[in-house]
């Protein structure tokens, strides 16, 4: 817990180089809303969903009278409507905030939430269905996005280089559902548009990713009255509590002082 | 029969400035990025693909592309259309 609050801290540091703003949104996210983001088709196996049961005595009882299997999983009665998904990443709900908005100058926020994705195996830490993830993203015009995603790639391998991580930055997709035909991983795969940080050739602690004007166009955002861009860097926290305490060993005594943000 | 390299180009052409705005049709070349100047998005992504295959009368495996090999007219006619 100690060296996650050090983590976020930092990356709150490297964030603020930037002047974000600080912002919280619930885990819950519209299906409403992610269906615009083709999120559904894209990732149907990741997505989770909070469920209630419906309302009518006669449901209830009976999911009261017999609630669990023997195996130990929920015996669902009758589902109530479901309009909220958990999120799935930190940075959707910027984006869906600022619908409709003209902005009038370039806009960094950044973002820590609780996240959610099924996934088929787990291991502590490094493959969880909750995760924390720290975000921060940029909204403006295709050359600041650039820049800003650009400057965080070079805060990024300074520090690995600094404290001789094994992190490289690697060209990514996303694991899309039917990818072959998923318009959005070809377009992540005929353009850079992610990169992964990726901790000992294996597994991931990070991205950094350039949105084209893909969430401007969905949300309806301009920049001046212009088409807007955006990117974001995203840091799993759990993957890189990960990948120091691999590194570093569990005693916080011979962990460096990585988290000097006077020189971070 | 595919299409020959100039009709190709001229198709592939016409079908960009369809979807880019009036200002830019104009100033279209084999050599302009059309991704990176914004002509056409992931949303129409899937569409050039279905293109490039039948101008080509080839088919595109989209797990095999690779970074700019749709950035312009040329790359894409060097890549799916020679």
């Amino acid at each position: 817990m100690q060296l996650a609050n050090r983590l976020d801290r930092l990356f709150t540091h490297w964030a603020s180089k930037f002047a974000a703003e600080q912002r919280q949104y619930t885990p819950l996210v519209s299906v409403e809303e992610l269906h615009k983001l083709e999120y559904f088709t894209s990732f149907p196996h990741q997505a989770i969903f909070p469920v209630a049961l419906a309302e009518n005595d006669e449901n209830l009882n009976r999911f009261a009278d017999d609630p669990v299997s023997a195996g130990g999983s929920l015996k669902l009665a009758d589902t109530a409507p479901v309009h909220h998904c958990l999120a799935p990443a930190a940075c959707f709900p910027v984006y869906m905030s600022l619908s409709g908005e003209d902005l009038p100058a370039t806009a960094f926020i950044t973002l820590r939430s609780l996240c959610f994705r099924k996934e088929r195996q787990q291991q502590p830490l490094a493959r969880q269905t909750t995760f924390n993830m720290r975000e921060v993203v940029c909204l403006g015009r295709q050359a600041e996005v650039k820049e800003f995603l650009q400057t965080f790639r070079q805060i990024v391998e300074t520090f690995f280089q600094r404290w001789s991580l094994p992190v490289r930055l690697e060209r990514a997709t996303d694991p899309f559902f039917n990818a072959p035909t998923n318009r959005k991983y070809i377009m992540q795969k005929i353009a850079p548009l992610k990169h992964e940080m990726v901790y000992n050739g294996e597994l991931a602690i990070g991205s950094i990713n350039f949105h084209q004007n893909s969430f401007g166009d969905t949300f309806d955002i301009s920049y001046r009255g212009e088409a807007v861009y955006s990117g974001c860097v995203a840091f799993g926290i759990e993957r890189w509590l990960f990948a120091l305490l691999d590194c570093f060993g569990t005693d916080a005594r011979d962990w460096p002082e990585f988290d000097d943000t006077a020189t971070g | 029969m595919p299409v020959d390299n100039a009709n190709a180009r001229q198709l592939l052409r016409e079908w960009i400035g369809s979807k880019a705005g009036s200002a830019e049709q104009a100033q279209i070349t084999d050599q302009t990025l059309i991704i990176e100047a914004g002509l056409i998005s992931s949303v129409d992504v899937l569409e050039l693909l279905m293109l490039i295959e039948e101008l080509g009368e080839t088919e595109v495996d989209a797990t095999e592309l690779e970074p700019g090999m749709l950035e312009s007219i040329d790359r894409i006619c060097e890549t799916f259309l020679s």
